[in-house]
């Protein structure tokens, strides 16, 4: 048996192209492998310390007052007296109305009231007041630590600031000092270290914000901004544009912004981070039958230290917010504030997998070569194969010699990957820090990666190689030692035959070369499906993005949409004016008034209330008409966009009914927007007022190009107080633009890595195109034949093979990424349109046939030095 | 006219630091339609001779004439065309494409030539019509060796070069295949070289150039020619 590995490592020599594609298959399958989950790992080390460290709140929930129980006269009175007493006459005279329905209960006092009363008492410190005796209660209960978190947002030009009071007592969320010093004195700050270096900022240094001047005297992360999605306009983070400050409480008390508090909650006791809450949280909420029952003291203590005891936080969490529905509730934060501390959860979960798959991936196609080159060596070798056999050789003995390759191919790659890897996770660390502001842990070799890499495709190449090569040897001896032509024709020749009569000479030829091996054939088909699919990827996804952006912005003519704490009322035409609000689909009609089956029976809709006369926005259909008179040309008109009506199978004519606050309200299908954005449908702002229950003329949100609202503080106090947030079209514009600027750099990396890959792997099969051919190729030589006629009816045999490969991989794709984009997406109940144009689906053939030509072009030197020996030699 | 003459020709291989004189000053002429056999035992030179009178090898001295043409010193380019138009050759294994029937492997040689060709009536020739279709094995070893025959036929050669014919065959099949190589010479006037270590299959030839360590040792011109299926198999 050695002298049979000898003589396997001998050939190595004639088939450095095949090794050298194996060991670069292996090599960037271990090296991205060893990078990604090096990088991960400096990432997620430190990051479960962190959080416990610095103790990051599990949740944040917002205290519910019931303005009907929970403030007595006496205590409004006393308020007046102190907290209120200095109040605005608008605000005098809502709590006025408000301290009658006190005494006497009064129909006047509506949710619209009490909704506006809130937002009174927030902006005088009585609902933290009222907020912290309740949640006081409830933490003894479910002993829990809160703090409320203060955050003021300010937008400038193109920089999104926030800004924090930095105490040096906090109980939670504690900030991470990476450099320099917190402020001590009025009108220092910290900022994000990324944000600094992207901006030239170093410590020392002025910086104004809102046009008031501070001094930086460090470099700090929040721990409870891991990813630190500032606001919606901005949900990819943007180091450059995006910051995040701590200064002195009385700096932050005089700053203008927008306030956006919410209570942080953190549970006392020892509980597994790795819960990814915001996950459950959202199935919670979505869960119908939750339980009724109200638990007594005892119960509620025995689900606490059975939280405590098993880590569970979302069984603490759930129990909280069921039995206590009336004492808190979950924040229009507290989904985004979950996202901030917990989303990197899913890089880590993503990055791993990516990497184990693209292993997995790019070792099958190892195999695949591995194949053909075995199969190649038994063929050429069986004369030598058929003596070992009938002097007594073991198929096994015979087989284990063809493990030189997976062998050699494992090791040197698994090797050289490592090391790239080692290498490569530094850069990938540093993007990830674009992306997340968590303390790294230093770098250190993990054997874990260092055995994987060896040993996995080791163990794959070497165990598969061996099947196979024990199962190409299992011809009989005599079989072998036979003389002339040993070769059967099989089905598919046969077939090859009968379909090519048409066509010239040559392309017979070359058809009948390739399907002369259904083996080699399958692995050429297959190997260019992979191909295929990799490039048909890289298409749509470098196209999908632009598409949704470019279908969603185009139709958005406003700069900025503000949206309020309260119901405003108003009919000016200077800006939009929209009412919005969401209703569960409970029923659908069809045109003749009959029930049909409802897809979906949990789905809600997003209503939004225009005007007629509306300027920015634009409801058009696929053939770009104007949809929205179509909404006053009957009554009780709706229109939906594409993303719902496909979803929940609607079309025009159609009646939904919707649960309004369980009141069944119904309106007609006008028509179906072209968008498919969300689950956006338009109404009559009139009409969705009169729905509501307010005044023809309420509104929530107003579209504008005012430039006042870039800037906060060009507005009234007034005006500002009554915004929740001001969502600028351009900032989100300028954000996604910026990432998919990268993106495209990553796009540019990844179709160059693809058109590597295929470039080696069509080498490797042009390569062994000629060496199975060389017989054949050298008679021709002999016969007459120039080199060039010989390529060209040898080296193509695989092009319309390789073709429907590629053409067969694409709605191959397109359905696995639906697929993949439902599965990440969840239950969003989105729509996101996978297509593949004609151009693009072209450009991708050519970039594939390119590669194959270069990689024939490179094999036409091996074929041109096939000597004439060749054909002259004797058997 | 002479279509070959090889003058005062030398091949010396160099394995290591030995040389190997291979063919070690050859003089010879072939007329235009002879059949001449050169007889000589393994490492005889016989094969180099056929390499080197039929372009596939470099001589290392010496000068080969085609049809008073210098052929020695031919680019890669020019050699292989000249093969193309004036050569056809017959393999001891046959060297046929497994994966084309018979039919298609004889245009595999048909194509080279310039003038078109009854694929069909070649086939026939050979006697190997009722086969046409079929693969290569599908067939006997003389069956194959025929079709050889008849693709190297189908372009029209000048000369055929027949490495060792009957080399991998019985005696009555050999003889088959002998009687198609001096059929398509009569008829088709293709000067043939036979190359083999069999003495029997001499007596076929017009002229016997005997061979022994690179060197003609013995040139026997036969008075008449005997037919394959009356020599003495050797």
């Amino acid at each position: 048996m050695d002298l049979l590995i000898l003589n396997a490592i001998k050939g190595l020599k004639k088939k450095k192209i095949q090794m050298l594609g194996i060991v670069v298959m292996v090599l960037l399958s271990t090296g991205i492998y060893t990078t990604m989950n090096s990088a991960v790992d400096r990432l997620e080390d430190r990051y479960y310390h962190y959080l416990d460290h610095n103790k990051v709140e599990h949740i944040s929930l917002e205290p519910t007052i019931d303005y009907t129980k929970d403030i007595t006269p006496s205590l409004f009175s006393n308020l007046r007296d102190t907290k209120l007493k200095e109040v605005t006459e608008e605000e005098g005279n809502l709590l006025d109305l408000y301290q009658m329905c006190l005494i006497q209960p009064n129909e006047a006092c509506n949710q619209e009231v009490y909704a506006a009363l809130e937002q009174v008492f927030k902006k005088y410190d009585v609902y933290e007041e009222l907020g912290n005796e309740k949640l006081d209660v409830l933490a003894k209960k479910y002993d829990f630590t809160y703090e409320l978190q203060k955050t003021k947002v300010v937008t400038d030009q193109n920089y999104t600031t926030n800004m924090m009071p930095y105490e040096e007592h906090k109980k939670m969320n504690l900030p991470h000092l990476v450099e320099g010093k917190f402020p001590t004195k009025a009108g220092e700050i910290t900022v994000l270290p990324k944000f600094a270096s992207k901006n030239g900022l170093e410590i020392g240094d002025n910086y104004k914000i809102n046009g008031k001047q501070y001094k930086i005297v460090g470099f700090a992360y929040v721990s409870d901004y891991i990813y630190p999605m500032l606001s919606m306009n901005q949900p990819i983070f943007d180091e450059k544009y995006n910051n995040i400050v701590f200064m002195l409480p009385s700096d932050y008390e005089l700053f203008d912004g927008i306030k956006n508090d919410t209570y942080g909650i953190l549970l006392n006791g020892n509980y597994d981070r790795k819960n990814r809450i915001a996950n459950e949280l959202t199935r919670y909420l979505e869960e119908e039958d939750k339980q009724e029952k109200t638990l007594s003291d005892e119960e509620i203590e025995s689900i606490v230290k059975k939280a405590q005891d098993t880590g569970d936080s979302m069984l603490l969490i759930t129990t909280m917010l069921e039995n206590e529905k009336e004492e808190i509730h979950v924040g229009m934060n507290t989904m985004i504030r979950l996202l901030r501390t917990d989303a990197i959860q899913m890089e880590f979960k993503g990055s791993r997998t990516f990497a184990e798959t693209f292993l997995y991936l790019l070792l099958t196609i190892s195999v695949f070569i591995i194949l053909v080159i075995t199969k190649k060596r038994i063929d050429d070798e069986r004369l030598q194969i058929g003596v070992l056999k009938s002097l007594g050789y073991k198929r096994y003995q015979i087989a284990a010699s063809y493990l030189v390759y997976p062998i050699l191919g494992s090791i040197v790659g698994g090797l050289l990957g490592y090391a790239l890897g080692v290498l490569l996770h530094e850069p990938l660390t540093e993007l990830f820090l674009s992306f997340y502001t968590v303390p790294l842990a230093g770098f250190h070799l993990n054997s874990k990666y260092f055995i994987n890499s060896l040993m996995i495709p080791l163990i794959l190449l070497s165990t598969l190689s061996f099947i196979i090569a024990y199962f190409m040897l299992r011809k009989k001896p005599l079989a072998l030692l036979k003389e002339g032509s040993n070769l059967k024709i099989n089905l598919l020749s046969k077939v090859v035959t009968h379909l090519t009569k048409p066509l010239s000479f040559e392309s017979k030829f070359r058809y009948k070369l390739a399907s002369r091996s259904v083996g080699k054939l399958l692995i050429v088909t297959l190997t260019s499906f992979c191909t295929g699919l990799l490039i048909v990827l890289i298409l749509i996804g470098s196209n999908l993005f632009e598409q949704l952006i470019d279908q969603s912005f185009e139709n958005l003519d406003y700069k900025y949409m503000v949206s309020y704490k309260t119901i405003q009322y108003s009919d000016t035409t200077e800006d939009d004016l929209i009412l919005s609000s969401t209703m569960d689909i409970k029923k659908v009609l069809d045109s003749h008034g009959k029930e049909k089956k409802l897809e979906d029976d949990e789905y809600s809709i997003n209503l939004t209330g225009i005007d007629s006369y509306t300027k920015y926005i634009e409801v058009k259909d696929e053939k770009e008409k104007n949809l929205i008179p179509l909404l006053y040309e009957e009554d009780r008109s709706i229109i939906i966009n594409k993303n719902i009506a496909e979803y929940m199978k609607i079309k025009v004519g159609d009646t939904v009914v919707l649960d309004n606050n369980g009141t069944e309200v119904s309106f007609k299908i006008a028509a179906i927007q072209d968008d498919y954005l969300g689950s956006t449908s338009y109404i009559s702002r009139e009409l969705l007022s009169k729905t509501l229950g307010y005044e023809g003329n309420a509104y929530s949100m107003k579209y504008t190009v005012n430039e006042d609202y870039s800037n906060i503080k060009s507005l009234d106090s007034e005006e500002v107080d009554s915004i929740a947030s001001v969502f600028s079209i351009d900032d989100l514009r300028r954000n996604i633009e910026t990432q998919m600027g990268r993106m495209d750099a990553v796009i540019y990396i990844v179709i160059f890595f693809a058109s590597f890959m295929v470039l080696i792997i069509i080498s490797v099969i042009a390569n062994i195109v000629v060496e199975e051919n060389k017989k054949t190729i050298s008679l021709m030589k002999v016969m007459g034949y120039q080199n060039k006629e010989i390529s060209s009816i040898v080296l193509n045999i695989y092009t319309p093979f390789i073709i429907v490969a590629y053409l067969l991989s694409i709605p191959c794709m397109i359905a696995l990424l639906k697929w993949i984009i439902t599965l990440l997406i969840g239950d969003t109940k989105m729509v996101i349109p996978i297509t593949l144009s004609p151009t693009m689906a072209a450009l991708g053939l050519l970039g594939l046939l390119i590669a194959y030509y270069i990689a024939i072009t490179l094999s036409r030197r091996v074929l041109n030095k096939v000597p004439l020996a060749v054909a002259l030699k004797r058997e | 006219m002479n279509l070959i003459e090889m003058k005062h020709v030398y091949k010396t291989y160099h394995a290591g630091d030995v040389p190997t004189h291979a063919l070690n000053d050859i003089d010879l002429t072939i007329k235009k339609g002879e059949v001449v056999v050169i007889l000589g035992a393994s490492g005889s030179g016989k094969t180099t001779l056929l390499n080197c009178l039929s372009g596939l090898d470099t001589v290392t001295k010496g000068t080969i004439l085609f049809q008073g043409k210098d052929i020695t010193h031919m680019s890669d380019r020019k050699i292989t065309n000249f093969r193309k138009k004036y050569l056809g050759f017959i393999f001891q294994t046959y060297n046929l494409l497994e994966h084309l029937n018979v039919y298609e492997n004889v245009l595999v040689g048909a194509k080279l030539g310039k003038q078109k060709v009854d694929i069909n009536e070649i086939i026939d020739t050979v006697g190997l019509t009722p086969h046409k279709n079929k693969y290569m094995h599908e067939l006997s070893g003389g069956e194959q060796q025929r079709v050889s025959i008849a693709r190297a036929l189908a372009k029209k050669p000048e000369i055929m070069f027949c490495d060792e014919p009957t080399g991998a065959l019985d005696e009555e099949t050999g003889k088959i295949v002998l009687e198609s190589i001096i059929e398509a010479n009569e008829k088709l006037g293709t000067t043939m070289i036979i190359i083999t270590h069999n003495p029997g299959i001499a007596a076929i030839g017009d002229r016997v150039l005997r061979m022994n360590s690179g060197k003609i040792v013995e040139e026997i011109k036969n008075k008449k020619r005997t037919k394959p299926k009356d020599i003495t198999w050797g």
